[in-house]
């Protein structure tokens, strides 16, 4: 599948903190990927690293096959983009805002296309009131119109839920359903809710203290007749291939450090699993099962709360 | 994408309140010049008319606004940071710079663009204070020869010889103000809200000028580095001769000066993380 975003072991390190770690993963062209983790993750760190808004420590990021570093205006041409909070000049209407932007895109937009989007995202009517008057929703759906006023092939959304009531959620799920399926657009939207990401995404990424700690399609990850294991062993060098070969279950990527293995697999299949592990001599420390990838990402984003709290 | 700058300065309130304060303090020096300029120039005068026979509208528009720009470009500079102060980091605090940077736009053409928005405005404030300063003035007061009165010497200036030293005053003034300029769109780079860099630009441009009008003798040695030493050579345009020498000395430091502010800033800018 061609590849409208590549990111090849980006790393962010702020004094000696790895905010991102050697992280890679890549996009195709029309899927909505979404990139799931508990706050703090590094998923905006990502993000901005993604739009040139945060110079990487090490890595690249590829847009349709070519440097970011060495493209920039190009790339940013085929993107729009909402990171964090959709802040604009709160002292102009919604249309100066927007006309503003569309200015900035490099691009010959008529003054028709502005009505477009602002009617796609529901503020027709509304589009002269100044933003300061905007409720959080009404901002969030203004970013994304000035997003995709020059009518990008790539939209980064970084939680674009946030904040919003219940109605407010749904509608802006519906709107990326729109962008991604009926307007053919290419979506890599962050959340820190697993069930945000599900409802939207064909694929998805969960990133954990800056690491990435499955990737996949979501049908496939939230199967329900499959369960993930933690896998908790001596470091061998070998056994990765060995499962791969012997078709144990889906490997889906090392978790926490280098000695836990995330493994998918029917439930039934872990007896000969431990069994298989024992007379490759691989030393076992603990098999846990993890039930489904929900229980296991809500285990992450808890893990980091106990540590929270832990002063 | 200039305009676009220039569009988003002039529709923020705080933008005219310079040229409130400056119409404000104009009108209080030539009202009070009106009121009761007569005694200030007798005052001034002192001694001289015992010596020379003068005669005529001494108390004309020319001095006035002389008195006027004396008064009040010690303060335009800190008008000036107000709106440089606030460019870049205007931007970081409202979270529009991330929204602007997302866009396709090169990061040295963002600060090219906002430094000459601040440097259009402080020309506009330069151009408001010609017209309230020197175009009410005259209108009030007349025109006339006029005396420029320093703390060692009178000179004389006859009226036909003064708007041209105006005119040149204005524009080295307007160089002046690149520099501030320079210096507060610098600063507005480090910060993530205005106050700090406006607060700072301020600061230093205060500190320095107090350093560049002390006569200590560990001063005198920075003095001619400072830009604040050549910020007010202005005044050598209502000198007789005009030193112009010393100007263009004054003309080189300050361009100086706003080159090595202009290219800090892109280097800055484009290293930057923005994560505000």
């Amino acid at each position: 599948m061609e590849h409208i975003v590549a990111v090849q072991g980006l790393t962010k390190k702020f004094g000696n903190f790895p905010a991102v770690d050697d992280l890679s993963f890549s996009i195709g062209r029309g899927e909505i990927y979404g990139f799931l983790g508990p706050n703090g993750a590094g998923k905006s760190t990502t993000i901005r690293m993604v739009l040139g808004l945060i110079h990487p420590t090490a890595g690249e990021v590829l847009i349709n096959g070519e440097p970011f570093r060495r493209n920039r205006k190009k790339a940013l041409q085929q993107i729009g983009a909402i990171v964090e909070r959709p802040d604009m000049y709160r002292y102009l209407s919604a249309w100066d805002n927007l006309k503003i932007f569309a200015r900035l895109s490099c691009k010959q937009i008529p003054s028709s296309r502005l009505h477009e989007v602002i009617e796609l995202v529901g503020l027709k009517g509304r589009e002269h009131d100044k933003v300061k008057a905007y409720s959080q929703g009404m901002k969030q759906r203004l970013g994304i119109a000035i997003a995709l006023v020059h009518d990008p092939e790539l939209l980064i959304l970084d939680e674009p839920t946030n904040g919003l009531d219940p109605q407010g959620i749904a509608e802006m799920r519906e709107l990326i359903r729109t962008l991604g399926t009926h307007m053919g657009k290419t979506v890599f939207i962050s959340s820190h809710l697993l069930h945000e990401i599900e409802q939207v995404a064909t694929n998805m990424l969960i990133i954990h203290k800056g690491r990435k700690v499955v990737e996949g399609k979501v049908s496939d990850l939230l199967n329900p007749n499959e369960t993930i294991f933690e896998v908790r062993i001596l470091p061998d060098d070998s056994i990765l291939e060995k499962l791969e070969s012997k078709g144990w279950g889906e490997y889906i990527a090392e978790g926490g450090n280098s000695s836990t293995l995330l493994l998918r697999m029917h439930p039934r299949k872990m007896p000969g699993l431990n069994k298989y592990l024992v007379e490759e001599k691989v030393h076992v420390l603990e098999i846990r099962s993890k039930h489904s990838l929900e229980e296991y990402f809500l285990s992450l984003t808890n893990e980091d709360n106990a540590e929270a709290g832990t002063v | 994408m200039l305009r676009l700058e220039l569009y988003k300065i002039f529709r923020r309130p705080r933008t005219y309140i310079s040229f409130l304060i400056m119409t404000a303090v104009t009108f209080l020096i030539q009202l009070a010049m009106y009121v009761d300029g007569k005694s200030f120039v007798s005052f001034a005068m002192q001694g001289v008319g015992e010596q020379f026979d003068i005669s005529g509208n001494i108390l004309n528009g020319y001095l006035v606004t002389y008195l006027v720009l004396q008064s009040l470009l010690i303060h335009i500079p800190l008008l000036v940071a107000l709106v440089a102060g606030d460019v870049l980091a205007g931007e970081a605090n409202m979270g529009t710079m991330r929204l602007l940077l997302t866009k396709p736009v090169s990061r040295t053409g963002l600060v090219l663009v906002k430094y000459t928005a601040s440097l259009f405005y402080a020309l506009l404030l330069l151009v408001w204070l010609a017209i309230v300063g020197l175009g009410l003035s005259v209108l009030l007061f007349g025109t006339g020869d006029m005396i420029n009165m320093k703390s060692d010497a009178f000179i004389m200036l006859l009226k036909d010889d003064i708007i041209w030293r105006y005119s040149l005053a204005f524009a080295f003034a307007a160089l002046a103000m690149a520099t501030v300029a320079a210096l507060s769109v610098f600063l507005s780079v480090f910060g993530d809200n205005s106050i700090g860099p406006i607060i700072g630009s301020m600061g230093i441009i205060v500190v320095l000028t107090i350093f560049s009008n002390l006569e200590i003798p560990l001063f005198n040695a920075i003095k001619p580095y400072l830009f604040t030493t050549h910020m007010v050579a202005w005044k050598g345009f209502f000198d007789a001769p005009v030193p112009y020498d010393a100007i263009m000395q004054s003309v080189a430091v300050l361009v100086v000066y706003i080159v090595l502010f202009f290219v800090a800033t892109i280097i800055v800018f484009n290293k930057k993380d923005i994560q505000s």
